[in-house]
């Protein structure tokens, strides 16, 4: 793990540190490395389900029922504007069509 | 009034039936001593008012919390408070909605004293990464209450709530429970609905109680736990009648005790205590055998990078479009990068951080693939131990309650609490805290009983035979000892 | 030149689509809000689908059983243990900013749905099949802060991934009208392009260059669109290799109005997903008596039924095809002739065969003025009954056509009360006037009524005759077979020229 992989994990994980914050982590997830170095290898049986692994019926029914105040809580967002949730544009290069996805 | 205050809820729910208590005072009461003594403590981070007189749901399993207060961990939903997760980055949150546990507990007619401090999203052991103040150990003011479920455990230990909600990833509400000298109860998982529980890491998540002993602790397990629609992962098995199960003892008591384990990574204060208990099992007719578990070495490593892994995943949705405290930014990306970069601490960081590596391509399968296999690896024996004893038993921590601020410097340090506690969360099992005795120090120290799943009713009996035998609420040198 | 554009037409093109088509179900995939489109923005959230902190999604069945309905219709093979994965990425209209999908252990697997056109058949297998939610909808404009509406997230979805067995975009585009009228005839989705509840994407690649598709072609948002977008980028593929250029695997989209497709990305910078088990739902199980139940229940399948109404009714492909692209109306189509045929069997047969006779009415007649909402739900205001009744006369001659047409309209006005369609017609005087006399009295007072047209067809003008038509048809009200109409002033014409003759 150095800075440049550093970086491009901040960037997948939404964030973005100080560089003096940046160099603290690596040391600080360098010594993570060698805790999680201790597992054992080899293979065996992936778990997908955890723990229980019981199977539960999805629910039967499908008609919709809701009664939650959407509106409400639209009022308490951060931004909001007639109705629809507001954040600072989305740039270009990261911009997707609605299809892409 | 003299030591009404550390009843039992139980004793107190005698005494009230019997018109010799009067709870509505008691109410009052405790939310004046709140504000009087939680400034110095720090176990609350919001004091609620009283309100309107809840009244229990007829009918309702729980008559026996009728009327008493609790304290809720900061990251359980509920319409009446704000669910910061002791995060700046939830600043003003709050729940339009109850999480069921509390809705459970409102149609059990319970009254909510307040919010309680907690490690950031649960990432802690400390309660030393909240974003707000310190919350201090009961016992000892320059000790750690334990975290992430430090406030909740720190406000019953203290008398500031009769019982108390807490969360364990890995080992949450067990260690706060440990460090304070009080019963903490981890369930299995799946038995209480996580609906409500801000999510940290979701296959390891458990809602838990912190009560003050066994029995107190039995009851508010009942009226919260049972199968939830509104939580696919929930069981479909009711929590039956654990408060009845008390009665009896346990007929086979096969106890199985992973000593080479336990002699690699607690102190000798520790493995003392931890063999006198054992003795005392014995001496009642318990079975005590060695054993041998191999995935128990690599069970914190193994706990470490699915724990991250998802919690990168679950914290993901923190970047102010919706809810929360945003940051400016000139376009979106940024706006998420300032707004999480600002609103997170450092610990939190950390994780996703290593949460987001475990999981990336070319990674993967050496970190996250191979962590699932030591899990599968870790549940296969536990599995195939329980069908040999009935219980483990294991410290509940290495130390006793470490000092405040000695080990911030060292996160490896900090996630070592956790060594003992983060295989029954792995495995799903359910455990339970039990206070044994104390240190030199005079800090607590406890033992851990792990069950086999939905084993909550033997453990539970289990639990109150050693706490029959101790009498640690005795103890003169408990905070609930001091006059008030 | 010619050499070149020689090895550009040799290499064959591999196509393959990505499909994702919104299920009609009442509920979002994992909570109940409703699944609607057009709602006011916003309208329907709650925490589930808003990932508010301690939300957690739980499977509506209603999704499991369509999306079922689709494997099973399309001959796949149902994994009895799938499984959800979540697909980790940041954007406005991703609430939990990641997307609960199936990624390692899908629903279905394999399958097939052929393209036909002409007699020829060709197959078209299928990859795999899964469940997965929508995001919701972002409005995005240039430097303009966007606009989030959460409605559609949460949505259910069914991913249909093909092989690259298709060659080209019309193929491309004769299977994906395929594949929509499947899934409109088994109600799982209503297949509107426009609406997007039919999505479509293209993975475009040539025979033995390089390995897999070279290009993945988006914001397809039309039948025409994925026929000329297909097409266009095999023909740039082409060129690139012909001119010897490297071929760099690309995520394009096609612009409708330039008609050619633009970079969006580069697939090396391809995003990390981080694709894990999804820990809040259980593994997904089906049990296997309830998919043959579903099996049991599913309806005929649109192929199958259009081959079946041609050959039993002797319907031109076209005609069967149009029929069959709505259960409902084809329903009608067969309830009709149900009640036709005997009739025909008493009385005397018509012209035309019953079977053309009845598709070609619903075909014009009972089509127009049809919403896609009516057709889904099939009500058709003119009962099956009363259809084959008029359609009799009509082809017993006792109506004409535009009679026919006007008591049609009665029943399509809700001024048929319940009359019978030989009532209205009785009612409204329209029976065809078939007496020789009253035929000759209208083809007389016609041609009394025109003189100088008569005057001109004496001298010659013998184009002036449909012009008497026309006249008698209009007098009449069209109740007089035209052939009658023809005879009648035939005879009449011939004998006032034989009269001027004289």
């Amino acid at each position: 793990m150095d800075e440049r992989r550093l970086i491009h994990l901040e960037k997948l994980a939404g964030l973005q540190l100080e560089s003096d914050e940046r160099r603290r982590l690596l040391v600080d997830l360098a010594q993570m490395a060698t805790l999680v170095a201790r597992l054992p290898a080899g293979g065996g049986p992936l778990m997908v389900d955890p723990v229980i692994g019981s199977q539960r019926p999805a629910p039967q029914l499908d008609s919709p029922d809701n009664d939650f105040a959407g509106d409400l809580f639209l009022a308490r967002a951060p931004h909001h504007d007639a109705g629809f949730f507001v954040v600072p544009a989305v740039r270009p290069e990261n911009e997707t069509k609605e299809e892409d996805r | 009034m003299t030591s009404w205050r550390y009843l039992t809820m139980h004793a107190a729910r005698d005494l009230a039936d019997r018109g010799e208590l009067d709870l509505d005072a008691i109410d009052r009461a405790i939310r004046s001593a709140i504000s009087g003594e939680n400034p110095a403590l720090g176990s609350y981070t919001q004091c609620l008012s009283a309100g309107a007189k809840p009244q229990a749901v007829p009918g309702s399993t729980a008559h026996a919390l009728a009327g008493f207060g609790v304290a809720i961990k900061a990251n359980i939903a509920g319409t009446g408070w704000r669910t910061d997760c002791g995060s700046r980055i939830l600043k003003e949150y709050s729940a339009p909605y109850d999480a069921t546990v509390v809705a459970r507990l409102r149609r059990a007619g319970a009254r909510f004293l307040g919010v309680t401090a907690m490690d950031e999203f649960g990432m802690g052991s400390s309660c030393e990464y909240s974003a707000w103040g310190e919350v201090h150990n009961p016992w000892h003011p320059d000790r750690t209450p334990g975290g992430s479920s430090g406030g909740s455990a720190a406000a019953v230990a203290a008398g500031l709530a009769w019982y108390a909600l807490g969360s364990d990833t890995g080992g949450s509400v067990r260690l706060p429970a440990h460090c304070c000298g009080i019963v903490g109860l981890k369930p299995t998982w799946g038995r209480v609905s996580r609906y409500g529980l801000t999510a940290f890491a979701s296959s390891l998540d458990t809602i838990g109680v912190l009560a003050r002993d066994v029995k107190d602790a039995a009851q508010v397990y009942s009226a919260i736990a049972g199968p939830d629609p509104l939580d696919a992962t929930s069981l479909p098995v009711s929590p039956g009648d654990p408060v009845a199960a008390l009665t009896g003892l346990p007929r086979r008591r096969r106890i199985g005790v992973p000593r080479d384990f336990v002699r690699a990574a607690a102190t000798p204060a520790v493995i003392e205590d931890l063999e006198r208990v054992l003795a005392g099992l014995s001496a009642d007719g318990a079975e005590i055998v060695s054993v041998d578990l191999p995935g128990l070495e690599a069970a914190l490593a193994t706990y470490t990078v699915i724990s991250c892994a998802e919690a990168a995943s679950n914290l993901a949705r923190f970047d102010g479009t919706f809810y929360g405290a945003r940051q400016p930014g000139s376009h979106y990306a940024a706006m998420v990068a300032e707004t999480r970069s600002v609103g997170f601490g450092p610990e939190v960081k950390r994780r996703i951080l290593l949460g987001t590596h475990v999981l990336a391509d070319g990674y993967r399968e050496q970190f996250y693939l191979r962590a699932c296999r030591a899990r599968q690896g870790l549940v296969t024996g536990m599995t195939a131990l329980f069908r040999d004893i009935d219980a483990l038993a294991l410290p509940t921590a290495p130390t006793a309650a470490f000092a405040l601020g000695s080990r911030l410097a060292d996160p490896i340090a900090m996630y070592g609490s956790d060594v003992f506690t983060v295989p029954a969360s792995l495995a799903g099992l359910p455990a339970l805290t039990v206070p044994t005795g104390l240190d030199t120090d005079g800090l607590p120290l406890s033992v851990q009983l792990v069950g086999p799943a939905c084993g909550e009713d033997y453990l539970l009996q289990l639990g109150a035979a050693v706490e029959e035998r101790i009498r640690f609420r005795e103890l003169k040198e408990a905070p609930w000892q001091r006059p008030l | 030149m010619a050499a070149a554009s020689m090895s550009r037409n040799a290499l064959p093109a591999t196509v393959g689509l990505e499909i994702h088509a919104r299920l009609l179900t009442g509920t979002k995939l994992f909570c109940r809000c409703a699944n609607r489109y057009g709602d006011a923005p916003n309208r329907n959230t709650c925490p589930v689908c808003l990932g508010l902190p301690g939300s957690l999604p739980v499977l509506q069945a209603g999704a499991l059983n369509l999306a079922l309905r689709v494997g099973l219709a399309l001959d796949c093979r149902i994994n009895e243990v799938s499984r959800f994965d979540r697909k980790n990425y940041f954007y406005p209209d991703l609430p939990r900013n990641y997307q609960i999908t199936q990624f390692d252990r899908p629903l279905c697997v394999g399958g097939q749905l052929n393209w036909n056109q002409d007699g020829i058949t060709q197959p078209v297998g299928l990859r795999r099949i899964h469940l997965e939610e929508d995001a919701g909808r972002s409005v995005v404009g240039r430097g303009q802060p966007t606009r989030v509406d959460l409605n559609r997230a949460g949505t259910p979805l069914v991913e249909i991934v093909t092989e690259p067995d298709l060659s080209g975009g019309h193929p491309a585009r004769l299977w994906l009208q395929g594949l929509r009228r499947l899934l409109v005839s088994l109600e799982v989705c209503d297949g509107n392009m426009e609406e997007g509840s039919l999505r479509c994407d293209a993975n475009i690649g040539l025979q033995g260059v390089g390995d897999g598709p070279w290009t993945e072609v988006k914001n397809l948002n039309s039948f025409r669109a994925v026929a000329r977008a297909v097409d266009h980028e095999i023909d740039r593929l082409r060129t690139l290799v012909a001119a010897g250029e490297t071929l760099r695997r690309q995520t394009r989209s096609w612009d409708e109005r330039t008609g050619a497709t633009r970079l969006m990305r580069h697939k090396e910078r391809e995003q990390d997903y981080r694709y894990f088990p999804e820990p809040d739902l259980p593994l997904l199980t089906v049990d296997p008596a309830r998919l043959e139940t579903l099996r049991e229940q599913l309806p005929e399948l649109p192929e199958a039924r259009c081959l079946r109404l041609q050959s039993r009714h002797d319907l031109a492909g076209a005609e069967a095809d149009l029929i069959c692209q709505w259960p409902r109306l084809a329903d009608y189509f067969e309830k009709t002739m149900d009640d036709l045929l005997p009739r025909l069997h008493e009385g005397s047969a018509g012209k035309v065969p019953a079977g053309r006779l009845t598709a070609g009415w619903i075909c014009t007649e009972t089509l127009s003025g049809m919403s896609e909402r009516d057709l889904r739900g099939g009500s058709f205001p003119v009962p099956p009954v009363v259809l084959a009744e008029l359609l009799w006369l009509l082809s017993a001659g006792r109506i004409s056509r535009s009679t026919a047409k006007t008591v049609h309209a009665e029943y399509l006005a809700g001024t048929s009360g319940d009359e019978s369609p030989e009532q209205i017609v009785r009612r409204l005087d329209l029976g065809s006037i078939a007496d020789p006399v009253q035929v000759r009295e209208i083809c007389w007072q016609v041609l009394e009524a025109a003189p100088s047209q008569v005057k001109q067809w004496l001298q010659g003008k013998e184009n002036l005759f449909e012009f008497f038509v026309g006249r008698v048809m209009a007098a009449s009200s069209g109740r007089i077979a035209p052939e009658a109409a023809r005879q009648c002033l035939k005879s009449l014409l011939l004998a006032r020229r034989d009269d001027s003759s004289l």
